[in-house]
């Protein structure tokens, strides 16, 4: 192979000067996967987007790794990239779901509602319940009883006060004891 | 059926349950090893597609444009890709250890003689990706950065284009004040063609050499506890991310307050040597 069929192939900078962020990021990726895509079901709707939701928090992760500058903050970057990125897919999602609703007479989307919550056991009625949360309220609501996060980390997660998190957390609940009260 | 209140601890058990199962069944079905892969591939790709962007956006330099061409995989034409020999008298490795020196140095003026027009500059960047390297030398002295290098040696070569590695140790933030460090590993890649440095990349390893756990992270939550306000000018987050912030404001912070560290772990060291 040439000289220039070598370099082209490797890339000048691209890959010679970055094997460290590579396999850097390769480690996170196999460590933090999983447990990501757990964290990401809980803030999209199907299990394909919470995949592609973390597979483009690595990207940025990728992609900014020369700003990293603290031991904890590349898995508190992903951390956040995924909450923000499950918003963004729900939003899409959301949005969607809404133009679908319009295209349904609505008594029969409620009547099919009703018969999803019936018809499933408690747990289903509460991940139901939980998804048709607004999404702020859902993100506190997974931040803080799947990552177990303070309010303060909450906030910081979210980039909003801490009395926005408890204003949103406290409204999560009533709406789910609600919820729950009227499914008894 | 009928209304029936459920106490709030109840509640949250039956939240975290339903969460916790929730993501389980996600993270059952997915596979780490199987998607990691393509990952690095796309990762890889990307890594390319954004030079030709960069690359076309500044088409109208010639030497811009042949590096975005080697940079992203096409083959130069036949006379592109010839052997030419060096426009200067010094060889590649001369060029990128001036460079080194120059930067180990704080000397943007010096550092910038034998930078081509549009040099690719990947050693500090703002959030957009800008380069900030010349803003960044000014907080590097500030913040006494140091570059210790070792010798620079030729990595590849292709036609007149050769890369040169530069690997250097580091102290910085006074780590050399109080005893830890220097920092290893490191590294300036350097691209020289024909006597002009067309490309350079600075590769810190701060998570792996130890700079981090020893240096910047006791630093950084120090000043957050200590100096909130200095914090919030000195340090940017961006996306969960810190980064220094080299604007005067905040490198006159910098300034002041590695002397405050500096001061209080050699109060810390007369406090430790002090009889009884």
């Amino acid at each position: 192979m040439s000289e220039v069929g070598q370099l082209s192939e490797v890339g000048v900078i691209g890959r010679q000067s970055l094997p460290a962020r590579h396999d850097a990021v390769a480690a996170l990726f196999r460590a933090h996967h999983r447990r990501l895509v757990g964290l990401a079901s809980l803030l999209c709707d199907d299990r394909a987007t919470a995949e592609d939701v973390v597979q483009e928090a690595f990207a940025g992760l990728f992609r900014r790794w020369w700003q990293l500058r603290d031991p904890h903050s590349a898995v508190a970057y992903l951390n956040k990239a995924v909450v923000n990125g499950g918003r963004d897919h729900l939003r899409q999602g959301q949005r969607s779901d809404t133009s679908m609703r319009r295209m349904v007479p609505q008594s029969e989307a409620l009547s099919s509602a009703e018969q999803d919550v019936v018809a499933n056991d408690e747990a289903d009625r509460m991940w139901r319940a939980i998804t048709l949360l607004p999404h702020r309220q859902r993100q506190v609501l997974v931040l803080r009883y799947y990552l177990d996060q303070s309010e303060a980390e909450i906030a910081e997660t979210l980039d909003v006060s801490r009395g926005s998190v408890k204003r949103h957390a406290s409204r999560g609940l009533a709406a789910l004891a609600r919820h729950l009260e009227v499914a008894l | 059926m009928t209304n029936k209140a459920i106490p709030d601890d109840e509640l949250e058990r039956r939240i975290a349950g339903v969460l916790h199962d929730r993501a389980e069944a996600a993270m059952s079905q997915t596979d780490t090893e199987r998607r990691l892969p393509p990952f690095i591939a796309d990762t890889n790709a990307a890594a390319r597609r954004h030079r030709v962007t960069w690359g076309l956006s500044v088409v109208a330099v010639g030497a811009a444009v042949i590096l975005a061409l080697v940079l992203t995989g096409v083959p130069l034409s036949s006379d592109q890709s010839e052997t030419q020999e060096p426009a200067r008298d010094r060889s590649p490795v001369d060029v990128a250890a001036d460079f080194v020196d120059a930067f180990a140095g704080y000397d943007p003026v010096r550092a910038s003689k034998d930078l081509a027009v549009d040099a690719e500059m990947k050693i500090w960047e703002d959030a957009d990706g800008t380069s900030e390297w010349q803003r960044g030398l000014v907080w590097a002295e500030a913040v006494g950065f140091k570059v210790l290098p070792s010798e620079c040696a030729p990595e590849q070569r292709t036609g007149s284009r050769t890369m040169v590695r530069c690997p250097f140790a580091l102290h910085s933030l006074g780590s050399d004040r109080i005893g830890r460090g220097p920092y290893p590993d490191n590294a300036f890649y350097v691209v020289v063609d024909k006597g002009e440095i067309v490309a350079t990349e600075m590769v810190v390893p701060s998570e792996t050499n130890g700079f981090r756990d020893e240096v910047w992270d006791p630093f950084a939550q120090w000043l957050q506890r200590e100096y909130p306000a200095d914090f919030a000018v000195m340090i940017r987050d961006v996306d969960g991310v810190q980064v220094p912030s080299f604007t005067g404001d905040s490198i006159t912070r910098w300034r002041h307050r590695i002397v405050s560290w500096l001061a209080l772990h050699q109060a810390l060291r007369n406090t430790a040597s002090s009889p009884g």
